[in-house]
């Protein structure tokens, strides 16, 4: 994955760097919120990880203004601070959008753990933007075309895609345009032909 | 627990409470030491006055004259910046009292109730078994740092931690003399961060204390604080160094 780190210690910054590079990730280092700011407009950049106090901009911040940037992807943000945090704190930042917490001095076995829950739920959040954008279905039948270029019934479709199950029931709508007409027509028919 | 062959230092317990004065003086006893008591820090200067104690165990929460304060005057008296050893004897283990202690010149701490071990140990001038215990994660920490880069890597920390820490604590010492607390307390967090990653865990508890007392608008312990990150810098140097040369050893 693609990582932007924000500290404005270098050490920090390099300690965080091999780590990230030894587990294969690519990484960006800036010193402050503002350039953060400005690398992040690389699309893919999928991780931020910004220390917590900083000048000008601190890490909640940053957090918060990043939120608010529309991007095709969700950016996984992790808040690194050299105290722990009260709770009060703690809930702010969850509250202005930070996914994960970590502490200094940066663990070598942890990070990389934290960055592979960090993927799989960029995964599941790509994964459930892409069932919620459009899908091809017929405009006649109703199908829906999946990934593999099958037209699905759309039960199967989002049982496949969702795990949901369907129990099948009539909406008002539907009773009174066809069930109804049914029922007349089944009433029309004299009781000796039905016998 | 065998008798320490020189016992012939003049100790004196500084202690409001009746049991705890009479535990100090028993454990010394077996330690086989004499000494002398007084019940708050006024009659402890009085005592000082009179006796010129090698060691003074005193208590920190005291009426009258609590330990901090009665520290603090000794310190200021002529000759009396480093004698007598002031050993602060609380039951607030809080690394902020210890900083605290530190910054206006008590030398040892021992926390209450007072393990009779660890008197002795802080009567001989023996190190401090967490003083040993910290530089043994100094060393740890410096494995790992290994391993996520190479020896290499490890220098190229070491050398900036070295130029930055003392940068970084003459721009505290600067700010301090503007006045400017703000910038005193950016300093600090910024040592935190990188002594906490170079594992060393001293010197990040003061910095974390100084940023704290700079919030504070404590001016005084940003001072202390200031001073006691210095005096960890030879100390953290040291096993730097010997880091350094353990191939060769």
């Amino acid at each position: 994955m693609k990582v932007l780190i924000v500290d404005d210690d270098l050490i920090s910054q390099l300690v965080l760097k091999r780590t990230l590079e030894q587990s294969g990730h690519e990484v960006i280092l800036t010193r402050s919120g503002t350039e953060a700011l400005k690398a992040f407009q690389d699309d893919a950049i999928s991780v931020v990880i910004s220390d917590w106090r900083m000048p000008e901009m601190d890490g909640v911040e940053l957090c918060q203004t990043i939120r608010s940037v529309r991007k095709m992807n969700y950016t996984y943000f992790i808040l690194v601070s050299s105290t722990r945090l009260t709770p009060e704190k703690y809930a702010h930042a969850v509250g202005m959008g930070v996914d994960d917490f970590l502490l200094k001095p940066l663990n070598r076995d942890e990070v990389p753990v934290r960055l592979l829950v960090a993927e799989r739920i960029i995964n599941f959040t790509s994964e459930i933007k892409r069932l919620k954008t459009l899908l091809p279905i017929c405009m006649y039948c109703k199908k829906i075309r999946d990934d593999g270029n099958y037209w699905q019934q759309i039960e199967s479709y989002i049982r496949e895609a969702t795990g949901s199950n369907f129990s099948h029931g009539i909406c008002p709508d539907c009773y009174t345009k066809i069930v109804e007409p049914d029922l007349r027509a089944l009433n029309a028919i004299p009781a000796a032909a039905k016998a | 627990m065998s008798i320490p062959e020189s016992p012939n230092l003049r100790i004196l317990v500084a202690e409001d409470h009746a049991i705890n004065r009479h535990l100090a003086q028993r454990m010394l006893a077996k330690l086989g030491y004499t000494c002398d008591l007084a019940v708050d820090g006024n009659e402890a200067l009085a005592a000082l006055g009179r006796v010129p104690y090698d060691v003074i165990l005193m208590d920190l929460d005291m009426p009258h004259l609590d330990g901090v304060e009665a520290t603090r005057r000794i310190r200021a008296l002529p000759g009396h910046a480093k004698t007598p050893r002031i050993i602060a004897v609380t039951a607030n283990h809080s690394d902020k009292m210890r900083v605290i202690c530190s910054a206006i010149g008590m030398d040892e701490f021992l926390g209450k109730p007072i393990i009779i071990e660890d008197l002795q140990g802080v009567l001989e001038g023996r190190r401090s078994p967490t003083a040993e215990r910290r530089e043994t994660l100094l060393r740890l920490r410096l494995e790992e740092l290994e391993d996520i880069g190479d020896t290499a890597f490890v220098g190229e920390l070491i050398s900036i931690f070295r130029t930055e820490t003392t940068q970084r604590l003459q721009q505290v010492g600067e700010a301090l003399q503007k006045n400017d607390l703000a910038a005193a307390g950016r300093l600090f967090h910024q040592l935190q961060g990188s002594s906490a990653n170079m594992g060393a865990s001293e010197m990040h508890r003061v910095c974390t204390i100084g940023e704290e007392a700079a919030r504070e608008g404590d001016a005084l312990l940003v001072k202390g604080c200031q001073r006691l990150a210095e005096e960890e810098i030879p100390l953290v140097e040291a096993i730097y160094t010997e880091w350094g040369h353990r191939e060769l050893l």
